[in-house]
């Protein structure tokens, strides 16, 4: 079981002038249980990838399959949720509740509105509050937390968020951070974000994509080490984590990495002592 | 200034309100930070400053100008820029130059200015060498730095920015944040929302909204030097805040204000 793209790449007006080889060969693979964080900067591929892993696109060079066959076969409905980066071109339905319920309603499940209500409280809406609404006079947050509901509701075997947080809140921030964590209990999960901050103490992998390749694909405590190729390929590190590797290029003496700020901050003290 | 006067805004179709009761203000050359949950009425306030919407209750000025008066609409619209949350929402010309047009030819800017003017605001969200792109086919974060350089082509009096870096990276953060600064030394009046306090460190005035109403207004370092206060308010504190206070806890010299790791580092261990 596993969703894999294997040398794939992707052309967006491949037999045209205006052609943009926006992937090219591109190894990626998550399987249940796994939750990994992709990376890059504004134009390398990420909504590609996604798109690609999704079956919304075909690769125009190499393969991608979900547990062995292709993601645009009928057999593979169901199988990849996907939420979109730019949230209210998803919806379509007249309410709230209708458009959550879509997907579970759509793959047969006993009770859609139930998963449907339960799906928004997990993003920290209030299913009475909102379920009645139009979803097209949301706030921007509002209309991002439906759009992940209504993956959530499906429970695919696969996840793929495209900048989840954005846009959110703190609390819904921290909401959907552990509704898409737990989903890894279940599911395979696959994070796009330009910044990684908010998934990067719960990821197993970070995958780094420059100008269509993957350039990193380690587990975020080796990223330290990496932060030189990391940062070349027009990525930022966490500040909380630069600071570590600043502090440790001036000579303090720091064992591992925090990517907790609290934690961050407790090892920086211990490593300068008393106070001057 | 652009002046909100006691403003409330009642949506068609909803029982309660958007806003109630909010006056602020945002002057030439001033740099206002505006915060606050989902759904608290940041992006109403936003289209309040350029009449995209009216106040049900209230006022609100441009310049003196009542946005409610049909026939200073148009002068308003050309003073205030506004970026909207969703740039798809006013993405208007086929290719990118064309789109960054629009609004300064609607000015009648004479053509040759107009060429100077695209390739400079392009330019200044890095988006040189986009001009002959369809919008359509960029990624999200090339969508919103077009619709920045949209309105940094009208050089407006005001510009009015909802969540301008919320898609995109931190190299097109910084980009945006020094463009925020250098349209304020020249003059510029900025209303800047955002959910990120690390965005607003160096702004001039900081409001946040909650339920629709002012809860808060002062300045950054108001916010900075009472992070318990800004969890109350709902919003988030940059991880590097909560660093940075673990380090002040201790009895360490750092401002509280610091959130990048440069001068954190430099503070603790000078060079
Ligand atoms: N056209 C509309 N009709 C009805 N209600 C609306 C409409 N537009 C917005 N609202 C509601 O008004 C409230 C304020 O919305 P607004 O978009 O101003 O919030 P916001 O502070 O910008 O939130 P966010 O951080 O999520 O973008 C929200 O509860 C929203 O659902
Ligand atoms: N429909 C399209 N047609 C043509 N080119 C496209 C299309 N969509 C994206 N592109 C181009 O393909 C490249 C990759 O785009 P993609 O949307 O995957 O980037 P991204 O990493 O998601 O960026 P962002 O962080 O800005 O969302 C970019 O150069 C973009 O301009
Ligand atoms: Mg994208
Ligand atoms: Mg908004």
């Amino acid at each position: 079981m596993a969703l894999v793209a294997q040398g794939a790449g992707y052309a967006y007006a491949a037999d045209t002038r205006f052609r943009v080889d926006a992937l090219r060969e591109v190894d990626f693979e998550v399987v249940p249980g796994e939750l990994v964080v992709v990376a890059g900067t504004t134009g390398s591929g990420k909504s590609t990838l996604l798109r690609l892993l999704a079956g919304l696109l075909e690769p125009t060079e190499g393969l991608v399959s979900v547990d062995g066959i292709a993601p645009t076969l009928r057999a593979a409905r169901g199988s990849v949720a996907l939420v979109f980066q730019n949230p209210e071109t998803q919806f379509f339905a007249e309410t709230v509740l209708a458009d959550v319920a879509f997907g579970p309603r759509n793959l047969g499940s006993a009770d859609p509105h139930a998963a449907a209500r339960e799906a928004l409280t997990a993003v920290g809406l209030d299913p009475d509050v909102f379920g009645p609404r139009s979803p097209f006079t949301l706030s921007g947050g509002e209309a991002r937390r439906v759009a992940i509901a209504g993956a959530l509701a499906m429970k695919a075997g696969y996840l793929l968020l495209d900048e989840p947080t954005a846009g959110l809140d703190a609390r819904g921030c921290r909401d959907v951070v552990d509704a898409v964590v737990a989903e890894r209990d279940r599911a395979g999960v696959v994070v796009v974000t330009h910044d990684p901050e908010d998934f990067l103490c719960h990821a197993d992998r970070v995958v780094a994509l420059s100008a269509g390749s993957v350039v990193i694909s380690v587990p975020p405590s080796e990223l330290t080490h990496r932060h030189a190729q990391y940062e070349s390929s027009g990525l930022r590190l966490p500040e909380v984590v630069r600071a570590q590797i600043l502090a440790r290029q001036r000579g303090a003496a720091l064992t591992g990495v925090e990517f907790d700020p609290r934690a961050a901050g407790v090892l920086l003290a211990e490593s300068l002592g008393a106070p001057r | 200034m652009i002046e909100f006067q006691d403003v409330g805004v009642v949506y068609a179709g909803s029982d309660s309100p958007a806003l109630t009761g909010v006056s602020l203000s945002v002057a030439p050359g001033q740099w206002v930070a505006l915060l606050g949950a989902n759904g608290s009425g940041k992006s109403t306030l936003a289209r309040l400053a350029n009449a995209l919407i009216l106040p049900t209750t209230g006022a609100v000025h441009v310049d003196g100008m009542d946005t409610r008066d049909e026939s200073v609409v148009w002068d308003v619209r050309s003073r205030v820029g506004l970026v909207q949350q969703s740039p798809e929402n006013q993405i208007v010309g086929t290719i990118a130059e064309e789109d960054v047009a629009f609004g300064p030819e609607n000015l009648g800017i004479p053509t040759a200015e107009l060429r100077t003017r695209v390739d400079a605001a392009l330019s200044a969200v890095g988006l040189d060498g986009f001009q002959r792109r369809e919008p359509h086919l960029l990624s999200e974060g090339q969508k919103q730095r077009l619709a920045i350089a949209g309105a940094l082509a009208m050089r407006p009096a005001y510009l009015v920015l909802d969540e301008p870096t919320a898609m995109l990276d931190g190299t097109g953060r910084a980009d945006v944040l020094a463009i925020v600064r250098s349209l304020r030394a020249s003059g510029v009046g900025i209303l800047h929302i955002t959910h990120h306090l690390a965005d607003i460190a160096s702004a001039d005035r900081a409001a946040v909204l909650d339920s629709g109403a002012i809860v808060f207004e002062g300045t950054p370092a108001d916010l900075f030097a009472d992070p318990g206060r800004v969890r109350r308010l709902g919003i988030g504190l940059p991880p590097m805040t909560t660093l940075v206070s673990v380090l002040r806890e201790r009895g360490h010299a750092v401002p509280a204000t610091t959130v990048e790791a440069e001068s954190l580092v430099e503070s603790l261990w000078p060079s």
